[in-house]
């Protein structure tokens, strides 16, 4: 069968991509199994973030009253003696800033493994790293705060690091060595940085999601009272502890840090300031660089979505299902209607609006309805031997190919894409049955394929799957473990095995709107 | 959910759970050894050092008329020199330059030495490197230092001598 898609793998990249996104598929296997797909925390690590700073502002707004700039290490120990509240709001706190930066890093790896930095999408991944070092800052200034052996180590290297830089007359460092008691304004100062940071990275979480439609900013309510419900479990059965007062006339022995924050520390104390800043500027390079270190060649790049005026009846659910905000209405002369217009600088050509578009107007190209179409009766009549068999519609982004051997597979770059036409021309010229297999919805890389698909196949979503098609020969599964497509393979043709065999219609007349706009057009 | 499958679902929530807690207050050696140190941290502003010449006809010249001067004056400050020993042996000797670009701000000493726990003598010597000045800045007393323990040579700001602290300033 012809592939439907080309791969946008760069080979440049691709060797880490794969090594990462095997581990990445293999993490998500078995989350899904245990925790379920909709539970699955893997595929919501950026709502999570969201999720674990609104924990962090609730618990932070307490921690607050308490604190005090004038003696921050004994406002923090009275803290720790509330048994009641202090104690577990504090380690809830930390915990939920810990979940941070885990959910960050693994929503940063995933879409860089899933290639989803570059293009339209590299505001989202330039804005997020920003966000992850504001993150990091704000990590810095919350452990600086407390004012214990780690606030204290931090506090001394970031100021032997910042003294590398020809930006400040008088050596930080000098402040943290123990010659004069810290004054009042330095806690003053990192106080409000630590609330002032969030704020500017709530406004930046704006930019971060600007370029989507419909941003899912927190997971769903079972995912949330989950993670809320082990955060607090963990913070009364496990306090964070606190470290003993900030001592500059004592070498440190051993403290106990929060790797997540404090993990460049050991590192970086060993090193000379020049080697530390080398490093961080390379990884911050080698991040900032990554939407064009990694994207595919030139030649590989899929264009943008394309709209036939003439086609286009102006019913704007293109522009509804984008999940990029990339297609507007825009009025044409002459016309009562207005026609759909797609801003190639925010279209990533998912070519979900091709399977949105019942006259088949708009997509990307070689990938519109019609196209589609096009490409399931050159299948259909070179290889008839398909009709033997359930056919899997693959997402190229779900289960490989590879993985289900055996199987009629006619591969798509996204199941969200697949016009109902095509599935409605497979049943009817006998197929026995119809496999979608789509990614997991809420890990869909063009973020709402598998929704719309189900909408227009079992809801009457506008492009909709024809009453017509008898609704026992078209299944849908979304997994991202092989084993699960498989079994629901098998069971489908059980299933079918039980309804008899399909009836083939020597003569599909798909009677659509589409195809006689279409002819007409021609 | 079956009963097998929520019974992994705690688990490895708990495991998580644990991981993160653990990793969230890991227990890090920091300074493996038990070495004592001395840290040395004052500032200093240097005597003011003014070179002048005369520039040549030709440089004023390439000057516009309202920037030509008769005499051209760099003033910068004089460096230190810094010697320690321990012990009686020297352990720095260096010189301390005024900072910016220019050298026209004040000097600041700012080091650290790993020494055995234990008592030793502690000689600093801190001078303007200019000849016939008197501004000499010494220190030399005993020390006993316990493990671990960090004592701190700085400036008393009243008297304006280097000190010996062993604790915080009062």
């Amino acid at each position: 069968m012809q592939p439907a898609t080309a791969t946008t793998e760069n080979a440049r990249f691709s060797r880490l991509r794969a090594a990462v996104g095997h581990a990445l598929a293999a993490a998500d296997c078995l989350a899904d199994r245990v925790l379920g797909e909709a539970s699955n925390p893997l595929y919501h690590s950026g709502a999570i973030v969201v999720l674990a700073f609104l924990l962090m502002l609730a618990t932070g707004v307490y921690l607050l009253l308490f604190y005090r700039i004038g003696a921050p290490y004994e406002s923090v120990a009275r803290l720790q003696q509330q048994a009641l509240a202090g104690r577990w709001l504090r380690a809830l706190h930390r915990y939920a800033a810990d979940v941070a930066v885990v959910a960050a890093v693994v929503h940063a790896l995933r879409m860089a493994v899933q290639g989803r930095t570059w293009g339209p999408r590299a505001q989202a991944w330039l804005s997020g790293l920003l966000l992850l070092f504001l993150l990091f800052a704000s990590g810095w200034t919350g452990y600086v705060m407390v004012w214990d052996a780690q606030g204290l180590l931090l506090a001394a290297e970031g100021a032997r690091l910042l003294d590398a830089l020809p930006i400040f007359g008088e050596p930080l460092s000098r402040a943290f060595v123990g010659e004069r008691a810290l004054p009042g304004p330095f806690f003053f100062l990192n106080l409000f940085a630590h609330i002032a940071i969030p704020i500017g990275m709530a406004g930046l979480l704006l930019l971060h999601v600007a370029r989507l439609a419909r941003p899912q900013l927190l997971p769903p309510r079972s995912l949330c009272a989950g993670l809320c419900a082990v955060l607090v479990a963990l913070s009364l059965f496990w306090p964070a502890p606190l470290a003993p007062r900030a001592d500059p006339f004592v070498r440190i022995e051993r403290a106990p840090l929060d790797l997540f924050y404090a993990f460049w520390l050991p590192v970086t104390r060993s090193q000379g300031r020049s080697t530390v800043w080398a490093g961080f500027a390379a990884a911050a390079l080698a991040l900032v660089a990554l939407p064009w270190w990694s994207r595919p060649r030139a030649e590989l790049r899929r264009e943008p979505s394309s709209v036939d005026p003439h086609l286009c009846t102006g019913c704007e659910q293109c522009a509804l299902d984008c999940p990029f905000d990339a297609i507007e209405m825009r009025p044409v002369e002459g016309r009562a209607t207005p026609a759909a217009h797609v801003e190639p600088e925010r279209c990533v050509s998912c070519g979900i609006c091709a399977g949105s578009c019942a006259p088949m107007a708009v997509g990307p190209p070689g990938r519109t309805g019609r196209d589609q179409l096009a490409t399931a009766r050159d299948l259909l009549r070179e290889h008839p031997e398909v009709r033997d068999d359930v056919i899997v519609v693959a997402c190229a982004n779900g289960v490989p190919a590879s993985a289900l051997p055996g199987s009629r597979i006619y591969p798509v770059s996204c199941a969200g894409s697949v016009h109902s036409s095509v599935i409605e021309l497979f049943v009817r010229s006998g197929v026995p049955g119809v496999l979608v297999a789509s990614c997991p919805p809420r890990d869909c890389r063009n973020r709402e394929g598998p929704r719309w698909l189900e909408a227009r196949l079992y809801a009457g979503r506008e492009a909709e799957l024809q009453e017509r098609v008898d609704r026992r020969r078209v299944r849908v599964v979304s997994a991202r473990d092989p084993a699960l497509v498989r079994a629901a393979l098998e069971r489908f043709r059980a299933d079918l095995a039980d309804q008899g065999r399909a009836r083939a219609e020597s003569e599909v007349d798909l009677a659509l709107e589409c195809e006689r706009a279409a002819e007409g057009s021609a | 959910m079956t009963r097998a499958r929520a019974a992994a679902a705690v688990a490895l929530c708990a495991a998580l759970a644990s991981a993160l807690a653990f990793a969230s207050q890991a227990p890090v050696r920091i300074e493996p050894s038990a070495e004592a140190a001395i840290r040395l941290s004052w500032r200093a502003r240097g005597q003011p050092v003014e070179e002048c010449r005369t520039p040549s006809p030709e440089e004023q010249a390439k000057l516009p008329v309202h920037m030509r001067q008769s005499r051209i004056c760099e003033r910068q400050l004089a460096p230190f020199h810094l010697e320690v020993a321990l012990d009686g042996a020297p352990v720095i000797d260096s010189q301390v330059a005024p900072e910016g670009a220019r050298h026209d701000r004040p000097a600041y000493v700012l080091r650290e030495l790993r020494v055995a726990p234990g008592t030793h003598r502690l000689s600093v010597r801190f001078a303007p490197e200019v000849e016939g000045t008197a501004s000499l800045q010494t220190l030399d007393a005993p020390l006993e230092l316990a493990d671990r323990e960090v004592a701190l040579v700085t400036e008393d700001p009243e008297t304006g001598r280097l000190v010996l602290r062993r604790g915080p300033a009062p």
